[in-house]
């Protein structure tokens, strides 16, 4: 029972480490992906995350 | 044994350059800042400078928009304080633990803290374009309305408040990292042995013995945040309709926009004894904290 516990805080702490994470990088992974992209790709927020750019 | 006047005075010559460098560099612009806060003075070569006494200050105290760029200035500072103190500490807690890619994920989380403000600015700004951002279309997806972020001006300051937690976080954290690691395993296996609860030891062990440390990180943070710039001048340059106004960014206005020096080195004297009141009281609370000890 003790175990089990232990695990879920260590996953809920994995997951909150996660989320830090994602939100600390995410200004970073904006601007690498807008220096790979043109002016309209960066201005059409809908294709925005698309890798392959305008579909 | 006879010393010559080299020996003998070998402790000022030592001290001397630094001294120089001080008096020089620190004291020489805060002595002719507050001159030129006695006179009327707008940076022409052809009419001098026209002493004024203390009009400067009283017209500065009957400014309405002074008196906004204090309280702009004062609603920044404490939101913005408060939660990176808050985030700060968690965060650090968080990634004190022993896990998988901790180096990695260290490494990522102090990025902000040593990326360009003004750069950064930029890219918040587009983050936060009411048409085309990110964080709308965010908002979208989670179902809510969108908002106007820098555009509005209830909510230029919470956003630019989210800009600096997002940019100043870190640095609480890498302090109070460094000092978790410092702290004393004793009192902890003591704990153990009582059999205290995670949160038991971190009201009543982890924080009082990290309380130096945590007011040390917000006294620095304190007088940065009071004297914010960059980010606000890179992304509003204090708008919607003066908003995101603070005493700093006023002060350039004044000096820069309005050419009014002797009222802009008095709203920065004014400033100056500000930020030096609050910190001689953030030391007074240190010193009373650990007097009390």
């Amino acid at each position: 029972m003790r175990k089990k516990r232990r695990l879920g805080v260590n996953l809920l702490l994995s997951a909150l480490t996660f989320l830090v994470l994602v939100v600390f990088a995410f200004p970073f992974l904006w601007m690498l992906l807008a220096s790979f992209k043109t002016q309209a790709q960066i201005m059409s927020s809908d294709h925005f995350f698309c890798i392959h750019g305008e579909r | 044994m006879q010393y010559s006047w080299f020996d003998r005075h070998l402790k000022w010559i030592y001290t001397l350059p630094a001294v120089l460098f001080v008096l020089l560099m620190m004291l020489f612009p805060i002595i002719y800042t507050v001159r030129i806060s006695f006179f009327e003075w707008s940076m022409s070569a052809t009419t001098p400078p026209k002493w004024v006494g203390l009009a400067n200050y009283y017209a500065l105290l009957q400014d309405e928009r002074f008196w906004h760029a204090v309280g702009s200035t004062f609603y920044f500072t404490l939101v913005a304080l408060a939660a990176e103190v808050i985030l700060g500490v968690a965060i650090a807690m968080l990634l004190s633990r022993n896990f998988i890619g901790k180096n990695l994920v260290k490494t990522v989380f102090l990025l902000p803290m040593v990326a360009t403000p003004v750069a950064m600015g930029l890219v918040w700004m587009l983050i936060y374009e009411p048409t085309i951002g990110v964080a709308n279309m965010m908002l979208k997806s989670l179902g809510f309305e969108p908002l106007l972020w820098l555009a509005s001006p209830s909510q230029v300051i919470p956003s630019l408040i989210i800009i600096d937690v997002w940019e100043w976080t870190p640095m609480i954290a890498l302090i109070v990292m460094a000092g978790i690691a410092t702290l004393p395993s004793d009192p902890y296996e003591a704990a153990d042995v009582d059999g205290a609860s995670a949160w038991r030891k971190f009201v009543s062990i982890t924080l009082p013995l990290l309380r130096p440390t945590i007011l040390v990180a917000t006294m620095l943070r304190l007088i940065d945040v009071l004297k914010t710039f960059d980010i606000i001048y890179a992304t509003t340059q204090g708008g919607p309709n003066f908003a995101s106004e603070t005493l700093n960014l006023y002060g350039y206005v004044l000096g820069f926009q309005y050419f009014k020096l002797g009222m802009a080195s008095a709203l920065l004297v004014l400033f100056f004894l500000l930020v030096m009141g609050l910190t001689l009281l953030m030391i007074w609370m240190r010193k009373r904290l650990e007097g009390a000890k």
